[in-house]
This record gives C-alpha cells, structure tokens and sequence, in this order.
C-alpha cells in the first residue's frame, strides 16, 4: 500500500460539483479515454478502464464527448448526476484501441511501434496454432514453421535475432499473463510447440510491440519482443451463439523426385566400376535382394511407403457470448484434429474456455479468465541426424529403390540398408507402421483480476493466475522397428510438469485536463516458474503386447533419471503517457527486474525507456490539407533485456559421473562447469523512428519503421584452456546489431458493392556480430553426427548463420580442365568428371581450413506479405502471400541425395552425371565413395527464396437463412502454390528449430502440406 | 517528471517489501554445489570415482585414446569410417584433427579431477588413516595414468598439480618434460608402496600395486627408448618387471591358456588381468562392439559399423597355427538372424566368405546383455599380463642379454601354440621379433603407436616413408590460440 500513499500525495482530486456517467460504444462496453470537456471550459476529463468518468459541472453544462473512431456528441446535463452515453462509431475514422503492456490505450496514442492481427484474419487459417497465423501478417515478424507436422515448433524472430546463446523467441503474454508452461515430455516431431495447447479462436486479438518504447516495460524479457494475446470476451446484451467448423484433407505439398531401381542399380554399378568394387548388380543372379540388373524394374518407393496419400483434418469451435449489465461471459469450446501427412501420425485439441467479467460493485470489477485443453499426439521419428539414428524421412529418401520393404524369402521386414557402401539407414515402414509414440499435454491457464477504482481516475488492478500444465510421452518400440529389434523392446514413459505463479499489482491513473492528459501507470509483479520431469525405461520384452503400459514387464531397466528446474523473478514497473494539446504525445517507462538465474553479483537491472511522437495532423497548418487524415512521427529509444538461459548456469554444479567398481554402479561427483558469479542479462537497446500516415480519408494507411538495435553483454560460453579440466565458461562477453526498416501499407481500393481491401508488409532486418572478445571463429555445432556436416561459421563482422565452405567451381570435364585444376587429397575424386574446387589461396591444393570461403546466408534480404480481401455483395474472396527473397538455405540431405555415390538413392537429376560419353554434365562422375570435400562446399547450399500462396478463401454469406441469424460457408485452399526454386520438399524450414546459430538448415525436416477446406460460420 | 521517479521509488519500495525472504535466491534441486562438498569418506569415494569416470569417456579409452594409438599402426585400417579416423590411418592428422584436441581434454579433465579430490582430501574425516592413503593412492596412480597418456602423445605438455593454480590459463609445455616424468613416477611409486595387491569382489575394478608396478616399468621402458633415450631407464624397466614376475604367483598373474578367455566378459579379472577400463552394459557400455564390427551382417544382435577393421594382408602375416586369429580376427560365425554360417577367406570376400577383415576381440560370445549398439560390456584392456612380460623381454633386448630377453616371449608364443624363439637369436633379430610378437599379441588393443614409437620403427613396418612427426600429435590448435604459453611439438612446427 506504499505506492498508494505516495500516489495519493501528488494526485489532488476536485470534488465538487460532480457529474458521473460512463461513455460505452453500441454493444454496451465501456470506452476507455475517451474525452469528456465541459463545453467553453478547460474543464474535462478521460473516462477509466470500465468507460466511467466523473466531471466538475454545473446543472446547465453541455458536456462534449469525443474519441477517436466515434462520432462526437453533446449531451446537456440538467440536473442529473449520472449519465449514459452511448457514442455512435464513425466508421470513416475508426480508431482502435490497442492493448499495451499492462495496459491498453488508443492507437492515436502510441507513441511505440506496435501491430495488431485481429480474430477475422486468423479465422480465415487452418492451423493448429496461433503463432503460426502470424505469418505473413505483420512487418518485422519472420514466422517459420520449422516443422511440418502438425503442432510442430514455430520459430518467431521479431526484428531479428538478438543473442548467440539465449532464447530468441518473444515473450507472449495472454490475457495480462506471460506463459512460459505447456512444453511437451519430450520426443522429436509433432507436439513440440507449446502454443499449439491454446485454441488459436479463442483469439480476439493478437498485439506485437517491437521497440523499447512499448517493450521496455516488460525488462528483461522484452528485447526479443512481446505478443500480446487478448481473448474473446463476453458482451452485454442478448446471447450469441456462433459455431465455426471446417473439414478438410492435406496432401504432402511436394513429392521428392527420386531415382527408380533401374536408375539407381545402373548408377551403383557405374560408381562401383569407378572406385574398383564388383558390381551391385550382374546380369544374371538367384540372390533375390540383389536381382539381376534387368530385372530392377521401379522398386520400392520409400516415400510412398512413408506418407498418407491425404489425411483429413477437421475442427469445431463453439462460442456462446452474452451477459447483462453487470455479468458478461464468453465460453467457448473446441475441438481440432489433424492426421499427419506421415502414416499414423496425429495431432488433436480439445480446449475449453470461460471467460466471465463481473462488477461487484460500483467501484470493483472482477474479470476472470480460465481456459482447459489437452493436446494428444501420434508422433514418430522424423526429425534429427539420418544414417543409423532413425530418422524415417531421412530413410525414406535415402534408402534405396533396389531395397525391398520385406525380404522376399523370409517374408519379414527388412530391418536396415544391407548394401555396402550405402547408409546404414533402418526400414522406415515399420516405424510408421508399429512404432508406438504418444504425448498428451494437459494444461489449465487460469487468471483473476480485481479492478477497484480508487478515486476519480486511478484504479487498482490485482492479478493472480496460474499456469500449470503436466506432460507425458509415452513409447514403444516394439520388435518390427529397428532399434527396437535390437534391444527386444523398448519402453518408456516421460513425463514433465511445469508450473508457473504469478502476482501482479497495478495502478493505473488517467486525466484529462484541458490540453493535457495523463494516462500513468505503476505496478509490480512477482513470477515464479518451476519445472519436474521424469523418465524411465526399460528394454527386453518377451511379448510385444505389454506396449508402453507396463515396464515391469521388461527385462532390463536403464537407470531412471529425475530434474527439477525452478526460477523466479519480481519486478517493479511503471509508465507514463502524457499528452499535450492532443498532438504532443510522451512516454516514459521504467522496470526493475530481480533474476534469480543470474550471478551473485548481478541480480538486478533497470530496464528505461523514453518515446515522443508528434500527431502532425492536430496542428491546425494540418488542417487544410485535406487529403492528408492523419500523419504521426514517432521516435522511441530504450533497454530491453533477455535472461532467457538455463537456471543455474552462474553456479558451480558439482555434476554427477558413473563408472562401474566391482560391477556395479559407482557414482561419482566431480565439477561439472566454471562458476561466473557476475553472470548477468543480455543488453539490447532499441532506437527506432517511424512515421503513421493515413490520407484520403484513411482509406489509405502506411507505417513505417527504421529501427537499429545493439545487443551487449552477450552471453557466450569463452573457450578456456582445456588444461583448466573445463572447455569453457559462460560470460557476458561481445555484441550484435539489427538494424532495419519496416513498410506497411493497407488500403481499401475499392468501396462499395465491390470491394478491395489489400495489406503489403515489407521487411528487411540486417544483423550483424560485432565482436566477441576472445573467441576465434569456428563452425558452430554439428548438423549431422554420422555424416560429420557442422552448422554455421560465426565470426565478428558478419552475420549470424553464414556458411563458411569449400566453393565448388564445376566438374572436371576433360583432361585438360583437370590437369588445371588445384588437387585435393584423395586420388580417387582427383580424375577427370569429379568436381573441382576453388584453390583460394592459389597453393595449387585444395585444404578445407584455407581455401573456404562464406558462401552462403541465411538472412533474407527481405521478407514481405500481401493479404487482399474481395467481397461482392454476399461474396468474399481472400489471399494471403507471403515470401522471402535472398536467403540461402543449407540443404544437408544433398550431402545425401545428390552426392552420386551408393550412400543412397539419388535424386533424379543425379542421371546427370558425368560419364565419358556425357562429360557436360551438372553432376560429377559416380562412386561408390563419398567425396568428402563435397560434403564440406557451397555443393550444400541454394537459394532459398520463396513466393507463396499462403491461402485462399472464397466464401458466401447465405442470405435470409430460416433459424439462424448468419451463415456463411467457404472453401479454403492452403499452401496452393510455392514459386521457388529451391529443389528440398519446403523452401520455408529450419531442421534446427529455433536455434540461434543454426538458421535455414535442411536436414530430414518434416515436409508441409497443402490442404483443401471446407468450412462454416453460424451464428444463432 | 516527478511523477515518474515517485513511481519509481514507489515501486522500488514495493519490491523491497516482497524480496525480503530470499525470493530470487537460486535454489538447486538436481546438483550439490562444491560449498563444503568434501566432509566424510562417501563424498571423497565419490570425488576418486568420477576420476576413473574419464577413463571411460568417450575422447579417453571408450574411443579416442585406443583408436588414435591403433590408427596409425599396421593392424587397423580405417575402412570407411570418419575423416579424422581417415586422418589417424594415413598419416596426415594435423593440430586440428579431433584426436588432437579430444584426447588432450579428457586427460586433462582426469588430472583435473584427481588433483581436486589430492586438494580436499584432508578436509574429509576418515575412519582410517589407510582408507585415506588408499584413495590418494589410486587418484595419484590415475594421474599418473593421464599424464602418461599425455606424454606418450604429445612428447611435451603443461603440468599442473593440486599445489597450483588449477583455473591457469597460461601454462607453458617448455622445459616440463623432466618434471612431467618425475610426476608420473613419484605418483606410480606412491601407488605402489601404498595399493593392495588384489581386492574382493566389490572393490575389483581399482587400481593395484600390481597395476602401478607393471605402469611403472612402461613408464621406464618409455622413457629408456626412442625419443627420450634416457640412461639406465632398460635396467629400470627391467627390474621393475623381474619384480613382478618373479613373484607372479602372489600377485595372482598368470596367461590365460586360451587367449579368447582374456576377452570373456565373465573372466575380465582373470588371471592375466592387470588393470583395465571397466565397462558394464547397462551401466556405462561401449560401442567399441559395433564399431570394430561388422556392418550389413548380423553377428551380434545390435549392428556393427566395419569403423576400425583390419585388412586380409595383416590377417595374413600371421604364422601358420597360431591360435590367436579365431580371438584377433573375425573368423567363423553364424548370422544370427539368417541362420547362415561364414567362414573368413582372406583371399575371397564371397560367401562363405565375406569382404572386409574384421577385429574380434571385442565380439566376445558372451558379451550378449547389449541391446543397443552403444552398450557393450567387454573391458578395455590397458595393461595385461602379456604386456609384462613382452616389457621384460624387450628391457633384456636392449640390455644385450639375450636368455632373459627370451623367456617372456616364448611363454606368450607358446601360448599361442607358437614355437620358442631358439636361443642361438640375435639382438638385432629379437628386436623384430619382440616388436612383430606385440603387433600380434595387442592388434586392436591400442597399443601400436607406442610400440613402434619406443623402437623407432614406424617406416620398417609400414613398408613406407613416414615423417618422424607422426610419432607423436601436435599440439591441439584450439589450444595454441587460446594459450600464447603452449609451444607447438619441434616437429610439427
């Protein structure tokens, strides 16, 4: 209660003569800030959070209220103390309010650089969850779906990336809560986002702040950005009940084109003759896994034994909306299922939510928000390292057409690749067919926020909410699949809970008098956030009939292994909007951040930022420019933080190290690490200026942003001398900048019967690193283990991601050409139609440390989208674009696919290939060999630049329909077209998920889909 | 403006109130922190296991200090495997191939270790005072372990004990050999004077005196061969070896009659053993199976890669009967799926046969609790009996006493059914028999690189020029750049 004491002391309420009333819009809700002056006076006011205002007034004033998007009106007060005016809305200059960070205010307001995404446009997306209906959508917002199956991860880069090491995706925050649970129990493939537990219609809004002006408030976890995600909330008057529901079928978008058997035993014996090997396959055989090679035929194709030639996917929602005047509700209930592109894969949603806004008292509003679902999905093994590690898309492809799904003798399934000098990939077939890998997610989101006006203008609001959600996966490989051949069984179970608490207070205080108007805002919060997980495992059954149920079953027991996580974080915050004579519009914030994940020494941080903008269109020069409607400049700087690490990372954990005394179990503990105890947040101070231009009557609207953002105090593990016992230790050390400029522009070409309304967001982000004190530069991580491909080269001064490789220069075509070109190691890629490389440093060989060079990028030079809605009287028409131009993607699996070699089977263009009869090939000559340089060189990397047609509705709205109030039906198409030239299964991919380092990496990514809908709107 | 910085205050208030009861204070669940981690003889057990933990890793014995000693030797042939391994067979490793810098970490990460618990060791209250010095003992003896690792690869390299700065980041590898040597000598001896000479079952896996002894006079034969060839060290090697065989019989040391019985995982602390890296399946099992196994046929029941395999004419150097090759090599088995039996035709790689020479040493028939391809449980022999008594021979040879020198070879040609060496032998002849009978004795055990290193005879086996400096690895060069001390190895510069 201090800050009420100290707010008390500068805030001198008139109570005089006091008029009361509340200003609400048609539907009955409240209108916030809107202005009520006392006509010929200065004397006004704003109304609260509920619409409400009080105004100094005598019994024959005429009060004038107006706000923005609403028509203004004059009311006389005669004598009455409480007034109720409903304000007409102007749709001409609809202004809409926008939710901000503990808060909301009107959009002519802002002084930050915030974009909004309403219900109608995601409505319009088949998706499963909500991050991904963001795509395309706003200006500096890059959406990749780095997983194509369904509820896969999405990978959100507002602005760019801003850290090496921590998190890079958005805080989001949901109904004023900030979500951080729902994580799945583990495994690769679908179930991995944990947005995808919210029900993406649940949504009336969704608000992306992208400068510190309005992410500043929220600290140290602001510098990537903040999604905030408003519900849909109950109104007042007669009940609505509405049903949306779709049913549809997806397709696998794009079907790799590989090699027959014919082709590929042709291919196999031409490498084999060249590296010196007998034949793969003579001309006469009795071995029926290795025919003679007339009798190849086509073989089996691995893809069409892998994916569903369509899988449905349907989903309901239901929406009962109403109250009274002093209860208003909104439940919804909804139902989303999706089968995978892969065989027996899934994905389904059930959610429910209840959303109820109660006004205890005149003064004391109740606002609860309580949402349920559970998410279950059928997963399997697609994702991460190919050969022997089970990846089934890796398999799929790899896996040549010459090997058969069963063995043609034994009648049983093949278990893995039996052909020498060929990946020792596993049969995939009996993965999609008998693996048995389940996760369910549950989870309650639940939060409670008590509003109490004070006095005149200044309301408390307490938030209480939890967020808990509690996972399990469960497994089982039974003795058909490769592995679990091998170890007779495995079975397990996983399971994580995660819990997240959290108390906020905040007063908020709005006045208005005369040219000035404050809208000032205080508060705190505690969050804590703790996660427990489990797993156990156990192998060696003697009947597949057990599944994952029952692990006693097994034989043999892996030892169980236990984690628990916890975190904590308090905060103090406050913001000041002050506006002068409606045009000079500043803004002030502050917080106080206390990580617990931080060093002994550096616990706490201030987070300010500082915003003017200046609404042109108010000065009265402005005003005789007709065509012009409004014109705001806006210009913002601030620090933002990221503590998005590990917990525990400043500490010395003494760690635990098995090895077995006596045949048993010998637990030994030794340091696992070097403490930092100065151990601290990543810095990122944001500056950005921007221009809203709206003219011929608003019709047309363009934004634009320049912003440079520089990231300090890094946090990256510096290599220590490994005679220290440790190989490094993570310090705030180095910096990275993001600069660029963002153009939105929306406009309704056409009104009337036919109308055009069209958005194009176009957004170019630079990212640079500037230095990293200490580090040499190297190839960050690995890619693939068994095929030794590492990630990104990082170095100071370019981008994050880049590729540092051999250069390939093209095949050797003749003697001549040969004897020209620089020699590489090994004699057996040294002849005339292998591949020639580019000597760098002219020495005549070819040496992967000195002659790579950067050869790709995976930053795009821009991104955009384009939405454009048609309607015609009862019909309507929308299409959502969205492409990328200028990045390059790093396309591992032609490490694979088109390295003409035996490895596995080959893509069909591989037939051309160097031959002494066909020597201006695009491809080197065969082996059965892999050529290793190939595997380290530009060979990997194309373009991955994109046009696509994201969707494309029509819909009809049925007029005059007996029993129902509205029906419209649709039919959706998604993912119709990509316009690429990028040759893997989906140009838009990150097989590294949202990994910082490791950007545009194709390797055994989940394909995408398009599908086909159709669809209803209903309401009762 | 005021407003603000009331808010401010107000807030800061706020929190103050709130974050009085230690909020933010990190509480670990998962791990214990090394405040007060030394107080009773568990957690120094604890402290002393973790250092026999790093002989099992991965980059230690588990993978890359076998493979990076067996490379480069006659026996093993990369096949297909990995570049660096590529690298390891052919002699064009440099300062940034993996063996480089992965075996220079997990020894140092070893000694790290060991000199940790050397440190707090008198912060915990012991029972006994012989409990104490029997763990000192053992972190001292797998100290010297590493540094000998170490030193045999690197020829010269930074030593830190417990008594320095363990965080250093400047330590020099100039002018450290005598006092790199002098370590791994006093910490062997301290072993020996203080170690048991065998342990009941519970404890079977820890370091004895006989272990230090028989590391002891390795330790000497080293340092009296190429390129220390230091003074007096054969005679040293050589009595440190006569101690133990003379008195084998109360050490417990003896030949294995059947050579596959030293691989069998239910007599891994037989007789002939010494000292090896445990492996247990299901608790710390190895892939050292699959890797020298063979791929696309199923002998063991999880897969084999063909990763470090032999070649038919090393198959064939050996002498007609000897009865090592059905362990050594991959000779007869059945498909354990088909049903169908092989039999290795080093001439013919068609069925019956197969292609591909194949190491079975680590295919022992009983190691079948796996069920993964990385969960083996067959030990990794670092010194065994055989060892002792080819050193023997080999301190004699060069010492000119020719009858000495031939009763440690001859016991293990007659144990593989070979005939004796005739005493009439020459020194010179001897020599190459000594080095030809441990090329046999140990294929595949991760010895060769040493043993053609103490004779010099890399280029004479190998039938092939090879620089001098492949007898040794340079200095990693993450390391040189994060380390202006480190000088790179004279040969490699």
């Amino acid at each position: 209660m201090k800050i009420l004491i100290y707010l008390l002391l500068f805030i001198s309420p008139s109570l005089f003569a006091q008029v009361k009333g509340t200003v609400a819009d048609e539907s009955g809700e409240g209108i916030i800030g809107a202005n009520v002056v006392v006509k010929g006076t200065n004397v006004g006011t704003i109304t609260d959070l509920t619409g409400a205002f009080t105004v100094d007034a005598s019994g024959d004033a005429t009060l004038v209220i107006s706000y923005m998007g609403y028509k203004t009106q004059e009311i006389k007060v005669v004598n009455q103390k409480t007034i109720k005016i409903i304000l007409q809305e102007d749709a001409e200059i609809l202004d809409e309010v926008v939710v901000v960070g503990y808060g909301v205010m009107r959009k002519s307001d802002l002084t930050g650089s915030v974009s909004s995404v309403k219900s109608d446009m995601l409505k319009k997306q088949a998706v499963s969850s909500f991050d991904q209906g963001l795509q395309g959508k706003v200006a500096g917002v890059q959406v990749i779906a780095v997983s194509g199956s369904p509820g896969g991860a999405v990978d959100i880069r507002i602005r760019g990336g801003n850290s090496l090491t921590s998190g890079s995706q958005p805080l989001y925050v949901i109904d004023g809560y900030p979500v951080t649970a729902g994580s799945s129990a583990g495994g690769s493939g679908a179930g991995q986002n944990p947005l995808a537990t919210l029900n993406p219609g649940d949504i009336e809004s969704m608000e992306i702040l992208k400068d510190a002006s309005a992410t500043a408030i929220y600290g140290s976890r602001g510098a990537n950005g903040v999604v905030l995600i408003t519900t849909k909330r109950g109104k007042s008057g007669k009940t609505n009940v509405s049903y949306d529901g779709y049913v549809g079928f997806q397709k696998l978008a794009k079907k790799l084109d590989m090699m027959n058997a014919s082709e590929w035993g042709a291919l196999a014996n031409e490498g084999a003759a060249n590296d010196g090997r007998p034949a793969y396959y003579s001309t006469t055989s009795t071995n029926p896994l290795y025919p003679a090679i007339s009798e190849l035929g086509t073989g089996t194709d691995w893809q069409d034994e892998i994916f569903n030639s369509s899988s449905p996917i349907h989903n309901h929602n239901v929406t009962v909306n109403g109250g009274s005047e002093n209860t208003k509700f909104s439940v919804m209930a909804s139902y989303f299922d999706q089968e995978s592109i892969v065989k027996n894969q899934d994905f389904n949603r059930v959610s429910f939510r209840n959303n109820i806004d109660t006004k205890l008292s005149s003064r004391i509003d109740l606002s609860t928000s309580f949402t349920a679902s559970r998410v279950t999905s059928n997963v399997g093994r697609e994702n991460g390292d190919g050969g022997g590690n089970t990846s089934i898309i890796n398999a799929a492809l790899v896996l040549p057409p010459t090997v058969p799904v069963t063995d043609p003798t034994t009648g049983e399934y093949v278990r893995m690749n039996f052909l020498t000098g060929s990946s020792a990939v596993p049969n995939p077939v009996p993965y999609v067919e008998y693996l048995q890998d389940k996760g369910t997610i549950d989870r309650v989101l639940g939060s409670a926020d008590l509003s109490i006006k004070l006095i005149e203008g200044l309301t408390l609001k307490v938030s209480v909410g939890a967020d808990l959600s509690s996972a399990l996966r469960e497994v089982y490989e039974p003795k058909q699949t490769n592995t679990g051949y091998n170890a007779n069984g495995i079975a397990s179970q996983q399971n994580r809970r995660n819990q997240s608490l959290s108390n906020e207070n905040v007063l908020t205080y709005l006045k208005k008098t005369g040219i000035h108007s404050i809208n000032a805002m205080v508060g705190t919060s505690a969050l804590s956030i703790e996660s427990k997980s489990s797993s156990m495992t156990a192998r060696d059954f003697i009947s597949d009939a057990y599944g994952y149920n029952n692990l006693d079953a097994g034989a043999q027991w892996d030892k169980p292994s236990t984690g628990r996580d916890k975190n904590t974080l308090l905060s103090g915050f406050g913001r000041i909007n002050y506006v002068l004579k409606d045009r000079y519009l500043f803004t002030v914030t502050g917080r106080a951040d206390g990580s617990s994940k931080f060093g002994a020494n550096n616990k706490w941080a201030f987070f300010p930022s500082a915003a003017f903008a200046w609404r042109m269109d108010q000065e009265a020069f402005m005003k005789q420019v007709d065509w012009i409607s409004s014109l705001k400049l806006r210009a913002s700087y601030g620090v933002t933080g990221n503590q998005n690490i590990s917990s525990y990372s400043s500490v010395e954990k003494m760690n635990t190290y098995v090895y077995p005394i006596g045949g048993v179990t010998n637990v030994g503990i030794a340091a696992g690490n070097m403490p930092n105890p100065d151990l601290k947040w990543e810095t990122t101070a944001i500056s950005d200026i921007g221009v809203d231009f709206g003219f011929l009557n608003n019709r047309f609207n363009f934004v634009a942003d320049y912003y440079y953002k520089k990231t300090t105090d890094l946090l990256w593990n510096i290599s220590v001398p490994l005679t220290t016992g440790f190989g490094s230790v993570l310090k705030n050390i180095g910096s990275l900048e993001n600069k660029g400029l963002e153009l939105s522009l929306s406009a309704d070409v056409l009104t009337g019967d036919f109308k055009w309304n069209t958005a194009i967001n176009w957004s170019k982000n630079k990212n640079k690193v500037l230095e990293i004190p200490g580090y040499i530069p190297t190839q960050q991580g690995t890619i693939s283990g068994h095929l030794k491909v590492n990630g990104s080269w990082l170095e100071p001064g370019l981008p994050v991601g880049v590729w540092n490789l051999l250069k390939t220069t093209g095949v050797m075509r003749t003697q001549e050409e040969r004897d020209k070109a620089a020699r590489v190691t090994s004699t057996t890629f040294d002849q005339v139609g292998d591949m020639c490389f580019y000597d760098k440093n002219g020495d005549g060989k070819i040496s992967f440390g000195e002659d790579r060079t950067i050869v790709g990028d995976p930053n795009p030079d821009f991104i955009f989208g384009w939405t454009n809605n048609f309607t015609y009287k009862n019909f309507d028409l929308s299409v959502y674009i969205n492409g990328s131009y200028g990045n390059d993607i790093y396309n591992v699996l032609r490490a694979e696919t088109n390295i003409v070699s035996t490895w596995g089977n080959q893509r069909k263009e591989v037939n051309d290939h160097w031959t002494s009869t066909n020597t201006n090939a695009k491809y080197p000559r065969a082996h059965v060999l892999v050529n290793q340089n190939l595997l380290q060189s530009d060979f990997l990397i194309e373009d991955g630049s994109f046009l696509r047609i994201q969707n494309l509705t029509l819909g009809y709205n049925v007029p005059k329909c007996p029993f129902v109030k509205s029906l419209r039906v649709y039919a959706t198409g998604q993912n119709l077209l990509t316009i690429t030239n990028y040759s893997g299964y989906n140009p838009e991919v990150n097989s590294q998920g949202q990994s910082n380092l490791q950007l545009g990496v194709d390797y055994n990514a989940y394909p995408a889909s398009k599908s086909f809908i159709l669809g209803v709107n209903i309401g009762f | 403006m005021k407003l603000y910085k009331y808010m401010i205050i107000a807030a800061a208030f706020a929190i103050g109130n709130s974050s009085c009861s230690g909020f933010l204070d990190e509480e670990i669940y998962e791990s214990i922190t090394p405040d007060n981690f030394y107080k009773n003889e568990a957690d120094a057990k604890a402290g002393l296991t973790s250092v026999y933990q790093t002989l099992q890793e991965q980059n230690g014995y588990k993978r890359y200090i076998w493979m990076g000693a067996e490379f480069p030797g006659e026996a093993a042939y990369a096949n297909a495997s990995a570049p660096s391994r590529v690298e390891m067979d052919d002699y064009t490793w440099t300062p940034t191939t993996d063996f480089c810098k992965l075996i220079w970490q997990v020894s140092y990460s070893g000694i790290r270790r060991a000199n940790n618990l050397l440190l707090n060791i008198d912060k915990v209250t012991f029972k006994s005072e012989d409990t104490k010095k029997q763990f000192i003992a053992e972190a001292k003896f797998l100290r010297a372990l590493n540094y000998f690792a170490l030193i045999r690869f690197y020829d010269h390299v930074p030593v830190v004990t417990e008594k320095d700065n363990m965080n250093a980041e400047d330590l020099t590898n100039e002018g450290t050999d005598d006092t790199v040597w002098a370590l791994i000598e006093e910490d062997l001896k301290y072993a020996e004077s203080v170690l048991k000479t065998s342990y009941g079952a519970t404890d079977m896996g820890r370091a004895t005196k006989g272990a230090a002894m028989a590391m002891l006079s390795k330790v000497y034969l080293t340092q009296a061969a190429w390129p220390w060839n230091k003074a007096g060290f054969w005679e040293k090697a050589a009595l440190k070896a006569d101690e133990i065989i003379t008195k084998e019989s109360s050490f417990g040391y003896e030949l294995e009659t059947d050579f596959r019985n030293i691989f069998n995982v239910n007599n891994e602390h037989g007789k002939e053993y010494i000292f090896d890296v445990e492996f247990v399946t299901n608790i710390n099992g190895h892939d050292i199976t699959a890797l020298t196994g063979m791929r696309g046929y199923n002998v063991k029941k999880t897969d084999g890669w063909s990763s470090l395999i032999s070649t038919p004419d090393f198959y064939k150097s050996y002498e007609v009967g000897d009865k090592r090759v059905s362990t050594t090599f991959l000779v007869d088995f059945k498909d354990v799926k088909t049903g169908k039996t092989y039999h290795y035709d080093p001439n013919n790689g068609k069925e019956p046969s197969f292609p591909l020479c194949h190491f079975a040493k680590y295919l022992d028939p009983n190691d079948n609790l796996s069920t993964a391809a990385g969960d083996y449980g067959c030990n990794m022999k670092i010194i065994r009996y055989a060892d002792v008594l080819l050193m023997q021979s080999e301190a004699y040879c060069e010492m000119n006493q020719i009858d000495k020198a031939l009763s440690g070879i001859n016991r293990v040609r007659e144990r593989a059914g070979l005939q004796a060496l005739p005493s009439t032998i020459s020194q010179a002849d001897l020599r190459k028999a000594i080095i030809q009978e441990r090329v046999w004795e140990f294929a595949a055990e991760g010895q060769a690189l040493f043993d053609l290193k103490r004779q010099h005879a890399m280029a004479d086996r190998m039938k092939k020029a090879i620089d001098d400096k492949y007898y040794s690895l340079p200095v990693p060069q993450d390391e040189m750049d994060k380390n202006p001390n480190l000088k790179q190895h004279p040969l490699w510069k």
